[in-house]
């Protein structure tokens, strides 16, 4: 049977918009910044917007011994800074999020804004202030968002088991966030402002339809009044469990809908201070170990469901690997934990071959152009690197940065990446 | 930018071939239609990709049926080829930057394959190979369909795994809805539908000899012609029943409080008045639940409301907010409140202006960036032949909605609070105690709601 087709086309010429090309995207330093940690412009006019990134460089990690005192210090400064500048909550949704090792907050707008988006982010290192009663029941909104997250996604409890089994602790690189919840209270989110939001803890990255010069001008208006400050202790950078250490709990719920394998693995580089000089092997390894691991688990076996993968390299260089699978219906946990370690161990059976690396290059490249299409990825992909208070990377620079990684370096990166050390392993079953 | 001259396209489908159907051919159910064969092509969007969407009206199955299918087509996607193996293909893919995503929408499953626009005409010769010479794995499949299954909201406490539950009933409640042995292995022929986002006259070529090859339904279905069949399709009751499901979970200190109403409008303004309001209700910092309920109640982390498009002028309205188990009555009488304030035309202005601008400019972005979500748009208004340049309906009322005359129609466009149905999954007072003249329907430890829909349903005894 054959087909007759004819195609009209009738594009009204004045909605033809550019194509997205990956365009050179230069990270200008910016000098006159008061006694911020580093202020970056990243000029871009892609997106006809402009984006403020406020990256305080504490986190998750750096709980006090009382877990969620950070995500609560990072409610109290957002709302505090929107109320602060605006006067009216509806115009505009505050965009905070706390990460293990970094707390960001967003603010976006037409570049005219501006002076308003610097404004809302320079309020956030100012002790916050709410209207009487509020802060002290933001509390209460912090025990429903956390017993949600909890039951919503397994994953967070069952990670947190092999993290407080990894480490001995359930304090800084684990949490003890639920047991934690009926202890929060403000006297210590407003300690943790005072000691982690300040000047030298943190970093500013404005991106979009910018002048430099403009994004210069406004950074020395806003906080060209800070003062260089102390930088807070991380004491989560000393954690390291022992090497040889390997635990498996195994538990039962009802409020799995899978079994599931959660397996978190700690591989410290000794001999490295930071992270800084690796992370061409680190993107590129990953990529390739990634490639290997899907491969054996979820390409040539199909006997789990899923797999998911993982990969923290902290900015003390140390690197930690969270997997999780799931096994099919009929295919018991102690099997797929087997098939999982003898993978890992496996890994690189086979050398690592010149192909793979330029596979996991192309892989790497196709990541950065897509991460320039969408302004949330782009965002994403410039704080990455940022959290750990390194100068942000673009598409366009991490393209140069994984070109210029040599293979040999990749290899020696990802043989220590592979190397037995310190494993934590949840087998956790859905209760019948 | 305006949304309405965004949305002039153009479109000349003329293809003919008859009839949809289901056919056995070497052991492999094949899925092909046998209609009229529309090849439509959009503006390109506007972020350097390139895509394709196909179409296949897969007509009075149930949903479990069109989940065997996806699985279906995932596993011919992705399970390999007689020249490349499973991981061969997935390493094609991530290298070139093609994704390839299905889903069902109302009675019809979509494949939109999306690249970057100078390896596409590349990423189409690979679902043509794929397509034809696919290597059918049953462990590949089975695990595919495992996949398509969600959790049951009494784990997971998802307001989303609720609904596509409530969506899937809604779609299969029709009578003629029949599971046929379908098998577990199939082939894709001749879709209803080739939906295009790219001005490169040489995709275009590739794109009509991709179709070519493709088989018709053989021999011809025995269902109805598709235009006859989506008449009857929209003129089935779309509605669901009131009362309350409950799933009782005492060692929960949380309660899952949502409602939902399955509700139908007269015409394409009034659907996108009652999308503004209900967006004036929930969605967002902006909004009268996250104001009241969040921020001045200190109740509830998440509330929220959601407008999902289920076909022509039909629509799931929904409220939801995860509340300390021993509050949801009252959070549940705050919620009516708000509801019943709106309902009265007691709306600020300025905010229902603003809700407005966030629908307006959410429409256009995705109108630009996301294939298949426009794709889905076109077969609501389009699912016939149609020649020459072409507006949707719906994004036309969108941009064109007079705003400050919603309010006042408020009590026309949405439906009274009284015709939601309540979904309360938690821990607190039994509902049975709070409405004790409502109809009820208690869920069981490992049970979809799915019963429960069917027995509100159903007249009482």
């Amino acid at each position: 049977m054959g087909i007759l087709v004819s195609l009209i086309l009738a594009l009204v010429t004045m909605l033809v918009v550019p194509a997205t090309t990956v365009s050179a995207q230069d990270v200008i330093p910016i000098e006159d910044r008061g006694g911020l940690h580093s202020a970056y412009v990243v000029p871009r006019d892609r997106f006809e917007r402009v984006d403020v990134q406020l990256i305080v460089l504490s986190g998750n990690y750096d709980d006090p011994n009382l877990s969620g005192i950070a995500h609560l210090t990072e409610h109290l400064a957002a709302f505090s800074a929107d109320r602060t500048v605006l006067r009216r909550a509806r115009e505009r949704d505050v965009n905070a999020l706390i990460f293990d090792v970094a707390t960001v907050y967003t603010n976006s707008g037409a570049p005219e804004e501006i002076e308003t988006l610097l404004q809302l982010s320079r309020a956030v290192l100012d002790r916050p202030d709410l209207p009487p009663g509020f802060a002290e029941s933001e509390i209460k909104i912090l025990h429903r968002e956390t017993l949600l997250r909890e039951r919503n996604s397994p994953n967070r409890w069952l990670r947190r088991r092999a993290l407080k089994n990894l480490f001995g602790s359930s304090y800084g690189r684990a949490n003890n966030v639920i047991e934690d919840l009926p202890r929060l209270n403000l006297e210590d989110a407003y300690k943790f402002h005072e000691i982690h939001y300040v000047p030298s803890n943190v970093s500013l990255i404005i991106s979009g339809d910018i002048e430099p010069d403009e994004a210069a001008k406004m950074v020395a208006k806003y906080f060209g009044d800070t003062d260089v400050s102390a930088v807070p202790e991380k004491p989560w950078h000393d954690q390291k469990p022992d090497k040889s250490l390997r635990t498996v709990e195994e538990l039962s719920s009802d409020r799995l809908s899978d079994d599931t394998v959660a397996l978190v693995k700690f591989v410290d580089f000794e001999d490295r201070a930071t992270s800084i000089d690796l992370q061409g092997e680190f993107f590129l390894a990953t990529t390739v170990l990634n490639n290997r691991i899907w491969k054996a688990l979820f390409f040539e076996d199909t006997s789990l469901v899923d797999v998911s993968v993982d990969w923290f390299f902290s900015k003390v260089a140390d690197v930690e690997l969270s997997l999780a699978a799931y096994p099919m219906p009929g295919v018991d946990l102690h099997s797929a934990l087997a098939l999982v370690e003898e993978t890992l161990s496996g890994l690189l059976d086979e050398p690592i071959t010149r192909e793979e690396i330029e596979q996991a290059r192309r892989e790497e490249n196709v990541y950065a152009e897509n991460a320039s299409r969408r302004t949330t990825d782009f965002l994403r992909y410039l704080r990455n690197v940022a959290m750990d208070g390194f100068a942000p990377v673009t598409p366009t620079g991490n393209q140069r940065l994984i070109e210029s990684t040599s293979d040999e370096d990749v290899i020696r990166f990802a043989r220590k990446l592979v190397e037995p050390a310190a494993t934590s392993i949840v087998l956790a079953s859905t209760e019948k | 930018m305006s949304l309405r001259p965004a949305l002039v396209f153009a479109a000349l489908c003329l293809i003919f071939m008859p009839n949809i159907g289901i056919a056995q051919e070497r052991k492999e159910t094949l899925i092909a239609s046998s209609d009229d064969l529309r090849i439509v092509t959009l503006l390109p969007m506007d972020n350097g990709l390139s895509a394709l969407t196909l179409v296949w009206p897969i007509r009075d199955q149930t949903s479990l049926s069109m989940m065997a299918i996806e699985a279906g087509l995932l596993s011919v996607l992705l399970g390999g080829t007689d020249s490349r193996t499973p991981w061969e293909i997935d390493t094609y893919l991530g290298s070139k930057g093609v994704f390839q995503r299905t889903s069902t929408y109302r009675d019809n499953l979509f494949l939109t394959i999306t690249a970057p626009d100078e390896v596409f005409g590349e990423a189409l010769e690979h679902l043509k190979n794929v397509l034809f010479d696919f290597e059918y794995s049953d462990a590949w499949y089975a695990r595919e369909l495992h996949a398509l299954q969600r959790p049951l909201a009494s784990k997971s406490r998802r307001t989303s795994d609720v609904l596509f539950r409530v969506e899937r009933f809604l779609n299969d409640v029709r009578p003629n809805k029949k599971d046929p042995p379908l098998g577990t292995r199939f082939r894709f022929g001749r879709p209803s539908h080739a939906i295009l986002r790219s001005d490169d006259d040489d995709v275009g070529t590739r794109v009509r000899r991709l179709l070519q090859k493709m088989p018709a339904a053989d021999p011809p279905s025995f269902i109805s012609k598709w235009s006859d069949w989506l008449k009857k399709f929209n003129a089935e009751k779309f509605a669901l029943p009131t009362g309350v499901v409950h799933f009782e979970d005492p060692s929960s200190s949380e309660t899952m409080l949502l409602l939902v109403n399955a509700k139908e409008f007269e015409n394409e303004d009034q659907q996108v008045g009652a999308n503004v309001l209900l967006d004036y209700i929930g969605s967002g910092i902006g909004s009268e639940m996250f104001r009241i309920i969040r921020q001045e109640l200190r109740a509830s982390y998440d509330p929220k409301s959601r407008f999902a498009i289920l076909g022509p002028r039909r629509a799931l309205l929904t409220m939801s907010a995860t509340v300390e188990a021993t509050e949801w009555p009252k959070i549940y009488d705050q919620m009516r409140g708000i509801y019943e304030r709106v309902l009265k035309g007691n709306v600020d202005q300025e905010g229902l202006n603003l809700q407005h601008d966030r629908l307006v400019s959410n429409y256009r972005v995705k109108f630009f960036r996301d294939a298949n979500w426009t794709a889905e748009h076109f077969v609501d208004a389009y699912p016939a032949t149609v020649l020459g340049e072409i507006q949707i309906p719906l994004f036309n009322s969108i941009e064109e909605l007079d705003v400050e005359a919603v309010p006042a129609q408020a009590d026309v466009v949405l439906p009274p609070f009284e015709e939601y149905l309540l979904v309360v999954i938690g821990g607190g007072i039994s509902p049975t105690v709070v409405f004790p003249e409502a109809a009820y329907c208690s869920l069981g430890k490992h049970e979809a709601i799915d019963r429960c829909l069917e027995r509100l349903s159903s007249p009482r005894d």
